[in-house]
């Protein structure tokens, strides 16, 4: 009787404590996600702006070496010709106006290709 | 100097003197034949392989005679090296010392979202209701005659968290870490089998049927912060665990902080893949026959399930009441991922949920109770170890 009154008085005290230290992490978590979430909508409004200041510029690659060489190397291996018998003379970005079920399907496509 | 053919029968001779045959007794072909067991059930059966082929044949080398591979270094008076020690011995100082299992957790940081529990922060409640199994069976041991560090330590097997509990018994009841090792990793490769009947007795067939609501998207920052709270919080109140927290959450910001992709991807791949071999063959070879088959074997193994059983039904319990108190938005079912074993207990939600419903998708909402299951093994070891542990 001694020894199942000792294991349960350890196991309610074990018990209670997890119970506590995990309730107290659970309050923790819902605080840290309302500040992050006020301090969130209060900044959401900023960068919606930048961006579209952003697409207004265009984006110029000249002296971007690096994606001057891979997008002519791309069109150098869909076209099939040496990559010294093409002159790329501009690149002009294209906004995203494809439904997302086109760009998908062209997508899978490419993987099937590759 | 000189050869003679009457010499090669005494050679035969002297080489089977020194074999392991001639030592080799009835209890070390027992140990043997549970090694091959568990081998096949490891590779065939596929039970946690991971785990469980390197525990198998940790063991099968730990039992045979004259190979010494766990025999500890030999010292002469002057303190100089006699004779080294075997392979597996020094290895084995990784578990002895509380060094692997802080390593493994940094890699099941490094590999797990904690997204799913900060969506739903009452996961954590799962979580610590998937520990009663924990402390009945520390009873149950108690009951038996067991003393209450040897009880601690066969109760975190209900955890169901493989580490935390080899660092529990190596810190508590060194004596008991092969079977207690055997037991947690074994029932953790059972889970899929031993869950299911739990959650349907205590579950009826419209609770295993709530579809429960999308999660909420957990920001960037919110999983960065989460890791230091919770290393923080936990350390400052239960020190001695802060080795296994610390890691787990280091391995976690690793993860989650996206600057440190190299780390990330060598605590996820290659650290936890050679701390499991090590971990598992050393841990394999502690069950040698002297230490293994004895009666209080028996009693672990069985405390063990019934440490399992009542996790599970632990949380599947207060899963029904949060249910009730949710009016009917908590699926019960997510609760018996409150025990630790990451990610497979989340899996068998999501596969008992759909065979009531195929088109129910549990497993995000089970991965919250799941990792807060691990915390909440962490919190249960380290309230034991400040209850029952070394002053």
């Amino acid at each position: 009787m001694e020894k199942l009154m000792f294991g349960i008085g350890v196991a309610i005290i074990c018990m209670a404590i997890v119970f506590l230290v995990l309730i107290g992490l659970n309050y923790i978590i819902k605080l840290e996600k309302l500040i992050f979430r006020k301090s969130k909508t209060k900044s959401n409004q900023a960068p919606l702006v930048d961006e579209v200041k952003a697409a207004d510029k265009g984006k110029s690659y000249e002296g971007n070496d690096e994606i001057i060489a891979v997008i002519s190397a791309a069109i150098a291996a869909v076209i099939g010709r040496p990559y010294s018998k093409i002159i790329v003379r501009s690149i002009k970005e294209v906004g995203i106006n494809t439904p997302s079920w086109a760009l998908a399907g062209r997508q899978e496509q490419m993987n099937e290709r590759l | 100097m000189n050869f003679s053919w009457s010499m090669i029968p005494d050679v035969f001779v002297e080489l089977f003197k020194n074999s392991g045959f001639v030592n080799l007794t009835y209890q070390h072909w027992i140990m043997i034949a549970i090694a091959c067991i568990l081998i096949y059930l490891a590779i065939v059966k596929q039970y946690e392989p991971l785990l469980l082929l390197p525990i198998a044949f940790g063991m099968l080398l730990a039992n045979l005679p004259n190979a010494g591979l766990m025999s500890a270094p030999v010292y002469g008076v002057d303190g100089k090296v006699k004779q080294i020690g075997g392979l597996l011995w020094y290895l084995y100082q990784g578990v002895q010392l509380d060094i692997y299992p802080p390593l493994i957790f940094m890699g099941i940081g490094a590999m797990t979202d904690f997204g799913p529990l900060i969506a739903n922060p009452s996961s954590l409640l799962l979580g610590a209701a998937a520990q009663l199994g924990v402390f009945t069976a520390f009873i149950g041991a108690i009951l038996l005659g067991f003393t209450p560090q040897e009880a601690a330590s066969i109760g975190i097997i209900g955890g169901a968290d493989g580490p935390t509990a080899i660092y529990l018994t190596s810190k508590l009841a060194p004596k008991l870490l092969g079977p207690i090792a055997v037991a947690a990793y074994s029932y953790m490769a059972l889970v899929p089998i031993i869950q299911p009947p739990i959650m349907k007795l205590f579950t009826t067939k419209e609770e295993r049927k709530i579809r429960m609501d999308t999660l909420k998207p957990v920001s960037k920052t919110e999983k960065i912060i989460f890791p230091i709270i919770v290393t923080v919080i936990v350390s400052l109140l239960l020190p001695s665990v802060a080795p296994l927290i610390g890691t787990l959450m280091l391995g976690n910001l690793f993860r989650e902080s996206g600057v440190v992709e190299r780390l990330t991807d060598t605590a996820q791949n290659a650290l936890i893949n050679i701390i499991t071999i090590f971990l598992g063959v050393t841990v394999g070879a502690t069950a040698n026959a002297e230490v293994f088959l004895r009666p209080q074997t028996i009693a672990i193994i069985v405390l063990g399930l019934f440490a399992f059983a009542f996790s599970t039904a632990g949380g599947v319990w207060l899963g029904k009441l949060m249910c009730k108190a949710t009016h009917g938005k908590v699926n019960p079912l997510i609760g018996s991922a409150g025990v630790s074993a990451v990610p497979m207990a989340a899996r068998v939600s999501q596969v008992v949920g759909q065979k009531e419903d195929p088109g129910n998708f549990l497993l995000m909402h089970a991965m919250g109770p799941n990792v807060a299951g691990v915390i909440g093994t962490a919190v249960a070891a380290g309230t034991l170890l400040a209850m029952f542990g070394p002053k």
